[in-house]
């Protein structure tokens, strides 16, 4: 989708010259833009005649732990050609001045999605006619990565933007979905940004639909059958090679010679186990079977510390993390005392698990467990919050970074190419304008195979800040419910530097603060939760005027409705 | 730890970093309890194997019964309870059970030996502390009975506190597997899909069936072992494990109510030489008491409960009292993870119908279900030698007025009426809200519960208007 917008944005671009006229005309060149090869896509690295770049005097991380001062990097094809406090400047570089920038490796996500879209529903009915039962059970192993990865999936720019240079990529699907591929978060072609295909199957607990197996104990009795008759089927097939007289033919089964490699170690699992259950449920499968083993997407690992500690198998943690709500709690009215007392004592033990959460990677950095991030369940912007976060709960920098880059480029067998900043390797680059963890840090550029990123997000946060001055204040407002109009007052504020919403119910039922506001010209989008026994989303679309708005709420599984107010005060 | 509170939270200030202090604490206990010496000094021991002994002590070793007598002599560091006026019997043992599971039925198939609902179990299921909150420290994790041949069961320790799921099982226990007769799995193949079984015969049909194809399976593999085929068989788990069964290394505990079938099962196992069979409900045992004897079936019954579907209606109370006095093997179980709780009184009612004797009656929680487990050389009764699995009464475990003050696995405490805190879970789902019980009461069924007009008492401050107006919303559309 993302793709659309910047179409929209050449459409304003080019409004000026093509007359209303030519409107269809112009219908035919937006679709021509936007269905142009992947190679071709509009993207916001500006194309430039030269692809050797010079950074100067810059601070560079090579490696975690280590910090080099006032030193220039030159990239060339795509690869780091020189680092150094002097070199001479090549004619056709493209100077960056760095002062005062650090430049990281560029960050590797140890386990996602990205790239590959969700398939429509409609797709899933979509069963074929004459299929293998296997395919019907969600066993696809000949299926790999590439076959779904898209480039211009906004998946791939948004991760671009954290940092991320290069993802371990799995396809979607069934219970052995197919061959996992590390690829370049550039721009061209799947293919020709894979770094590493086949790296890995990929294995998870997930039920078929309509059969066997419906539930993820099947699911496991299934795999182990599976694996069985592929190591049966590969020295099948090998006896077969070495003298076929007189034995029987074997079948040729895709599924069972794909996944023959995974019986001999040849080629790991990776299997996605976010908590305790299931991470003891994959560890006690490969003891029964022996496979090479990549956990992924770990999330309540702190209690299996212990078990993984010597295992040997590979770690990827969650980069997703719950957030400790207590102010959520505060919009709730109440008036009597001995409830809140047990409520308190309820949240009480529930942030402490909650916070359990945030200190995963410490105490797996304590534990001497080495580990990567999986990004598959993250937003791409609360990335950087998340490994702030976990530094905060005692996760060394260097471990994170370690995490980020060292230790994926290790277990993906890259360490030769990425993972830090010397000669010779690919030019994968972050550039902050702070060391990467800190409060301020902000992404500045990106090198990617050979391309430039440039990221100014300080410019964009105040234009966008200084248009919502324009609305601060209390508003009223009502929601038009049918039969039930509800009424109240918005107040638009800033704490922080940050801009809030905060509505409250004209009956003092509710108050609640904004998630995520953001301007776009006039259309103030946001939304809020509101605990009405369970959780519930609203999601605010709101046109601004200067002293009057219309807009709309989606009430999570309730409905739309329409919202209007108008302006009661400005403040001082 | 300490450097950590500070952190994230500011709202309740002290009381709150003293409460998370106090919570850090206690499922630490929890967690790093090891077996110890235990002396249960001076109870009324009701060994159930071998009688009742008054004044009497139990000591516990490294987490077995190290001996049972009067004024033993222990290390001077063993942790001494004083039973003093109270009743110690042996860990209660529920023979059909489906706490502790996350998945019960695997139902796409009639027939899924190859699954194990031992690759399901959660210790964090706050099921486990209720059971040990009455005195059970063994339960049957049984497979739902939606399939002809279900899945295979897992025999649990109800080690409350541990997070691994592999540490509930009771290494060493015998494999079993859930078998069903009549009216589930007809109504989940035939009805629901249009596949055998969808009559009696049917299922009998899929019995033989199945032992057919494991007998062939079985073959095939000698065949291969022997080097009489070159290119081993494909590698079936479903048919392993049939196989494995009728080499006699699981016991089947088959769900079943009327007469008929019962006998129909055991003619089928019978020609295949299985011998090893636990019905489970069968509520129409009473009806074929001798014949069960005969074969070695055991039984595991309800104490009263019946009519809940059509093949469930010719039933009684006194069903526990026939089977024992034919002879048959019997106990009572739970099947639910409230009756688990007070199984003690389930056991009793068998003494208001059919006069059991306090062992007898006591026997069909404790020796006779580890019977049916195959595990009652290390549990169901007080002796030398077993399994440190205790429960402690105040009041007869058998009357009314029982209540249970202590249960001991393996020589850990795991319940202590003392220390029974309000909020015991061990994980709280990032979704749970406090709210969320008052919720579960707010339910349609509320009027015809003794819990009528409850939720409107609760329902009235603000907040709970807003679960009123959320409430309507949902039903208007």
């Amino acid at each position: 989708m993302l793709s659309h917008r910047y179409g929209h944005r050449y459409y304003i671009g080019f409004r000026g010259s093509i007359s209303v006229v030519f409107s269809s005309v112009w219908i035919c060149l937006t679709w021509m833009i936007l269905s142009l090869p992947l190679g071709a896509q509009v993207s916001n690295a500006p194309k430039v005649l030269s692809t050797t770049y010079l950074l100067k005097n810059c601070f560079i991380v090579p490696s975690p732990g280590k910090l080099l001062k006032n030193q220039n990097i030159l990239i060339k094809d795509g690869l780091i050609q020189e680092v150094g406090a002097e070199f001479r400047t090549p004619f056709d570089a493209i100077v960056v001045q760095a002062d005062s920038l650090y430049v990281y490796a560029g960050f590797i996500d140890g386990y996602s999605h990205t790239g590959i879209a969700r398939p429509d529903k409609k797709d899933n009915s979509k069963k074929e006619t004459n299929d293998h039962p296997y395919h019907m059970m969600g066993i696809t192993p000949h299926m790999s990565a590439q076959n779904f990865f898209r480039s211009d999936d906004k998946g791939v720019a948004e991760n671009r933007r954290a940092g991320v240079t290069m993802a371990h990529v799995v396809p979607r699907g069934g219970m052995l979905s197919g061959k996992t591929d590390v690829i370049l978060l550039g721009q061209k072609h799947a293919e020709s940004m894979t770094v590493k295909a086949g790296f890995a199957q990929h294995f998870q607990l997930v039920p078929a639909s309509g059969t066997f197996p419906s539930t993820f104990i099947g699911v496991l009795s299934q795999f182990q059958d599976v694996f069985q008759n592929a190591a049966l089927a590969g020295k099948h097939t090998e006896m077969y090679k070495e003298n076929p007289e007189g034995m029987v033919r074997p079948d040729y089964h895709n599924a069972l010679i794909e996944l023959f490699p995974t019986t001999t170690r040849d080629m790991p699992y990776i299997v996605p186990a976010s908590h305790t259950r299931d991470i003891f449920r994959i560890l006690d499968l490969q003891k029964k079977l022996k496979f090479k083993l990549i956990l992924a997407n770990v999330k309540q690992g702190w209690q299996v510390v212990d078990d993984l500690k010597d295992a040997g198998h590979g770690v990827l943690l969650s980069l997703e993390l719950p957030e400790i709500k207590s102010g959520n709690r505060d919009s709730l009215v109440r008036d009597s005392s001995s409830w809140v007392n047990d409520e308190q004592l309820f949240y009480t033990k529930k942030d402490s698990i909650l916070l359990m959460y945030h200190r995963q990677a410490h105490l797996f950095e304590k534990a001497g467990i080495e580990f990567g991030f999986s990004f598959v369940d993250v937003k791409a912007d609360k990335i950087s919050d998340h490994i702030r976060s976990m530094i905060k709960h005692g996760l060394t920098p260097e471990g994170a970074l370690k995490s980020l880059t060292t230790y994926p480029a290790r277990l993906f067998g890259l360490e030769k190419l990425v993972g830090s900043v010397e000669k010779g390797k690919l030019a994968h680059l972050v550039v902050f304008n702070k060391p990467f963890h800190e409060d301020e840090a902000q992404l500045k550029y990106v090198f990617l195979d050979g391309d430039m990123y440039k990221y100014d997000q300080k410019e964009k946060k105040q234009k966008e800040s200084y248009s919502v001055k324009k609305y601060l204040g209390s508003w009223s407002y009502s929601i038009d419910i049918p039969g039930d109009p509800r009424k109240g007052m918005m107040d638009i504020y800033n704490e922080n530097n940050v801009y809030h919403v905060r509505m409250t119910g004209d009956d003092g039922s509710y108050a609640a603060v904004s998630k995520d506001m953001v301007l776009e010209g006039k259309l103030m989008s946001f939304s809020m939760v509101i605990n009405m026994g369970q959780d519930i989303r609203l999601d605010y679309r709101l046109n601004m005027e200067k002293e009057s708005f219309k807009g709309q709420v989606d009430i999570e599984n309730i409905g739309t409705y329409s919202i209007s107010g108008t302006k009661v005060s400005t403040p001082d | 730890m300490v450097d950590q509170i500070g952190i994230g939270h500011s709202r309740f200030g002290a009381i709150k970093v003293h409460l998370f202090l106090m919570w850090f604490f206690f499922i630490s206990c929890v967690i790093s309890v090891s077996a110890q010496d235990i002396l249960i000094k001076n109870g009324t021991v009701l060994t159930v194997t071998r009688g009742t002994l008054t004044e009497t002590d139990v000591w516990i070793e490294k987490g077995k019964i190290k001996s049972v007598g009067q004024a033993l002599k222990v290390p001077a560091d063993a942790k001494v309870i004083d039973a003093t006026g109270l009743y110690v019997m042996p860990g209660i043992i529920d023979a059909h059970s489906h706490i502790a599971l996350d998945v019960v039925n695997e139902a796409a198939s009639p027939v899924t030996a190859e699954v194990s609902v031992g690759d399901a179990l959660n210790p964090f299921d706050i099921s486990i502390y209720r059971a040990l909150a009455g005195g059970v420290t063994i339960s049957h994790a049984m497979h739902g009975s939606a399939n002809a041949i279900g899945g295979q069961c897992e025999t649990i320790k109800h080690r409350y506190g541990t997070h691994d799921p592999n540490a509930l099982r009771m290494e060493g226990a015998p494999r079993t597997i859930k078998f069903a007769l009549g009216e589930n799995p007809i109504r989940v193949h035939g009805e629901g899909k249009k596949i055998v079984p969808n009559t009696r015969m049917g299922v009998e049909q899929i019995f033989r069936e199945s032992f057919r194809e494991a007998q062939v399976y079985m073959q095939q593999w000698d065949d291969f072992r022997q080097k009489k085929s070159v290119v081993p068989p494909a590698f079936n788990l479903r048919l392993e494990t049939l196989a494995d069964i009728l080499k006699g290394d699981i016991i089947i505990h088959c769900h079943s109510y009327r007469a008929d079938e019962i006998l129909m099962l055991i003619n089928v196992l019978r020609d295949f030489g299985i011998d090893k069979v636990c019905f489970q409900h069968v509520n129409e045992g009473f009806k074929i008491a001798p014949e069960l004897a005969a074969f070695g079936a055991t039984a595991s019954v309800f104490a009263d409960w019946w009519a809940y579907k059509f093949e469930v209606y010719y039933s009684t109370a006194y069903n526990a009292a026939i089977l024992t006095k034919n002879g048959v093997v019997t106990s009572i179980n739970s099947d639910s993870g409230d009756y688990i709780r007070h199984l003690y009184h389930q056991a009793g009612k068998s003494q208001r119908y059919g006069d059991l004797t306090d062992d007898e009656a006591l026997a069909l929680i404790t020796i006779n279900p580890a019977i049916q487990l195959g595990i009652d050389k290390r549990a169901g009764s007080i002796e030398r030698g077993k399994d440190g699995d205790i429960a402690i009464f105040k009041g007869h475990p058998l009357s009314i007025y029982a209540i249970p003050q202590m249960t001991i696995v393996d020589g850990i405490v795991r319940f202590d009426i003392n220390e029974d805190e309000d909020d015991m879970r061990l994980d709280i789902g990032l979704e749970e809200e406090y709210s969320q019980f008052m919720e579960h009461q707010n339910s349609d069924h509320e009027s015809e519960s003794c819990l009528y007009g409850v939720t409107d008492w609760l329902l009235q401050t603000y907040y709970a208007r807003f679960m009123r107006f959320k409430y309507m919303k949902n039903h208007q559309h």
